[in-house]
């Protein structure tokens, strides 16, 4: 990366700890030196480790369950809940960013806690803005000035939001595609029992337990639609890296639970550019490794 | 007289075997071969730096914490100089049971004590590696856990001490958490290593009664809770029959079979649960017959105001300096009727910018072709 040795530069670097801190608030970030460089590669920096969470109540009641048979059914209130914790805490992540003067954050940790009457969102991410020369010294200033151009990572909006690594999100950027927002999106329903008749004429026997197969279906629908809605508010052309958790809660175990997460993307190049990748073959001899235990 | 022997009560004096402790250190570290923790990668990356590992360094201190004992939810007094916020009731007098008031209030005792221990710990780290003629330590691992006794803690820093050849004297040893590769590249990109910091913030949460009820679920069911919220009552009553109603109404009104699809069977009626910070306040709840998704504002400033205070203060530490590879840790201590203490752990290695960053080139994308 430089002419001079490593070595040379660490004693530079040494003889900079002699002068006197300047006072200044120093800029904090949870990013690898990887990270790190690639985004000054791609004229990115990073500008403030930002953090946002949102704790939302659920009401008594809500996954009380009465009777039986029927078939599922959505747990308003719940997805509401859980949608308004993520959005609060999303809010709270811009609002952090902005303070730290970044265009969007990379990185995204979601934490997600679920108890019977509360939901807990939490969002640590590092900041990222653009370096003093605002490019890229490469020959994909190209690219860089696509996303420099994107409505959601322009002055007066709100910055982006990514779960993406910093390295996803500079090959994103390469290839024409900027993120917009971290989208979600969640489905509760309510499965209900079988009926007593039911449920002794299918004992002892191998059959489906169909209630919860399409309770299944009927809390991903109501998730993934809710994903693409929030996606799709923000401008975006589709979501990548969703991550998805899905089963019964754990303190209601008729209760099937979907939530999924993932990053917006919209193309903001005229075409997707291709990174045409070249092929590597290792040439390393694989490691011979001893096992004692084989002398026994 | 070194850290490793000091005492600050008298109960262990500095005595013989302490001396020769002292003596043993200072012989191994002076001793023609080193001990490190590093890889055997790792070394390699430390030759390429013209570093000389000089040796493994500790620095440990056992750390009992006081205890907030029975005042532990009203601990005024207790020189609380920290963050500190009051919830207020909006309901007046109810009862003796009922939360009329809370707070969120910064735990400075239990900041200070770990403070105390982890400051302890590294500073007698870095001194064994400054007493080896040291010019830093690299690969800093810290470890605190439960040792002896609730209530103690050990808290215990290693790193490998390297001498620098080529450089005569420093300032103060640096220190990181970085070795190898990734400590190459930290310093080829312009960012040299100064010292690992570290802090911790906590908050303690002590529930007034809105919070307490969101938490808890009790919302128009406990006598705590006061009406408004199902039924449209109001005052202590109201909560209880707010609650029966919507209960009835919805058994009425069902079909669904689960209070979440009771929909039309609560009454409307105007929410007097104005609470600071909005939490089920007016016009939201089931206020109207219709459902509003509400924040546990006090839960959720605590948290807040812990992430942020750790910022503050390891801002402070770097004193104009980045932080590079930050690691933020926050968890949450779950108590009775709603309380919580929460805990912000932040740590990484302040870096200096000593050379203007020279982009690279982007990395060509390539494909690895396996069997």
């Amino acid at each position: 990366m430089t002419a001079t040795s490593p070595a040379d530069r660490l004693r530079s670097g040494i003889a900079s700890l002699s002068a006197p801190p300047t006072g200044r608030r120093g800029d904090t970030s949870d990013l690898s030196v990887d990270e790190v460089l690639l985004l000054h590669a791609a004229g990115w920096e990073p500008a403030g480790l930002v953090y946002g969470m949102s704790e939302a109540a659920i009401p008594p009641g809500t996954f009380w369950a009465l009777g039986a048979g029927g078939a599922p059914q959505h747990i308003g209130i719940a997805t509401s809940a859980v949608a308004s914790a993520f959005e609060w805490a999303i809010q709270k992540l811009h609002h952090a960013c902005s303070q730290e003067e970044g265009a969007g954050v990379v990185g995204v940790e979601v934490e997600f806690e679920m108890a019977p009457h509360h939901v807990t969102v939490q969002l640590t991410g590092s900041a990222i803005r653009r370096t003093s020369t605002g490019s890229s010294h490469s020959s994909h200033t190209s690219h860089t000035s696509h996303t420099s151009r994107s409505g959601a990572q322009g002055a007066g909006s709100d910055p982006f939001l990514s779960d993406l690594s910093a390295r996803d999100f500079t090959l994103l950027a390469r290839t024409g595609w900027v993120p917009t927002s971290l989208a979600y999106g969640m489905g509760f329903v309510n499965v209900p029992r079988r009926r007593a008749s039911k449920a002794l004429s299918q004992a002892g026997q191998n059959v489906e337990l169909e209630a919860y197969t399409q309770g299944l279906y009927v809390a991903r629908e109501s998730a993934l639609a809710g994903l693409q809605h929030v996606a799709a508010t923000s401008g975006a052309h589709g979501v990548v890296g969703v991550d998805i958790e899905e089963g019964p809660l754990p303190f209601a175990r008729h209760v099937i639970g979907f939530r999924c997460w993932g990053t917006a993307v919209r193309l903001s190049a005229e075409n997707h550019e291709r990174l045409n990748p070249g092929l590597v073959i290792e040439l390393d001899d694989p490691v011979v490794e001893f096992a004692a235990g084989s002398l026994r | 007289m070194s850290p490793r022997s000091r005492s600050s009560d008298g109960d262990v004096p500095p005595g013989e075997s302490t001396a020769q402790v002292e003596a043993d250190v200072a012989g191994r570290l002076a001793s023609a071969t080193f001990s490190s923790d590093l890889t055997a990668t790792q070394y390699g990356a430390c030759l390429e730096l013209d570093m000389e590992p000089v040796g493994f360094v500790q620095g440990f201190c056992a750390m009992q914490f006081t205890s907030y004992g029975s005042s532990y939810w009203s601990y005024f007094g207790r020189g609380n100089s920290g963050f500190y916020r009051q919830w207020n009731c909006p309901h007046g007098f109810v009862s003796a049971e009922h939360r009329a008031w809370g707070y969120n209030a910064e735990m400075t005792i239990n900041e200070s004590a770990w403070l105390q221990g982890y400051s302890s710990a590294y500073n007698r780290m870095m001194q064994e590696a400054q007493e080896a003629g040291a010019h830093g330590v690299i690969g800093v691992a810290a470890n605190v856990r439960r040792m002896v006794d609730y209530g103690v803690h050990e808290f215990h820093l290693t790193g490998t001490a390297v001498r620098v050849r080529g450089v005569e004297s420093v300032p103060a040893p640096f220190s990181t958490y970085l070795a190898g590769q990734r400590l190459v590249k930290l310093i080829d990109a312009g960012y040299m290593p100064v010292q690992v910091v570290a802090t911790l913030s906590e908050i303690g949460v002590y529930a007034y009664c809105l919070t307490a009820a969101m938490v808890e679920g009790r919302m128009g069911f406990a006598g705590s809770v006061p009406g408004g919220g199902f039924g449209g009552g109001s005052g202590y009553g109201g909560g209880m029959m707010g609650g029966l109603g919507g209960i009835m109404g919805g058994l009425a009104g069902g079909g669904a079979g689960r209070m979440g699809g009771f929909g039309g069977g609560f009454a409307p009626g105007a929410s007097s649960w104005g609470g600071q910070g909005g939490a089920w306040s007016g016009g939201s709840g089931w206020a109207g017959g219709s459902w509003q998704p509400q924040e546990i504002s006090q839960i959720t400033e605590a948290y807040m105001t812990a992430c942020q205070i750790a910022n503050e203060r390891i801002a402070h530490q770097l004193a104009g300096d980045t932080l590079h590879g930050a690691s933020m840790s926050v968890t949450a201590h779950e108590g009775a009727e709603g309380n919580r203490i929460i805990t912000c752990l932040l740590e990484g290695t302040r870096v200096r910018r000593f050379a203007e960053i020279e982009p690279m080139d982007p990395p060509r994308p390539v494909v690895g072709m396996w069997d």
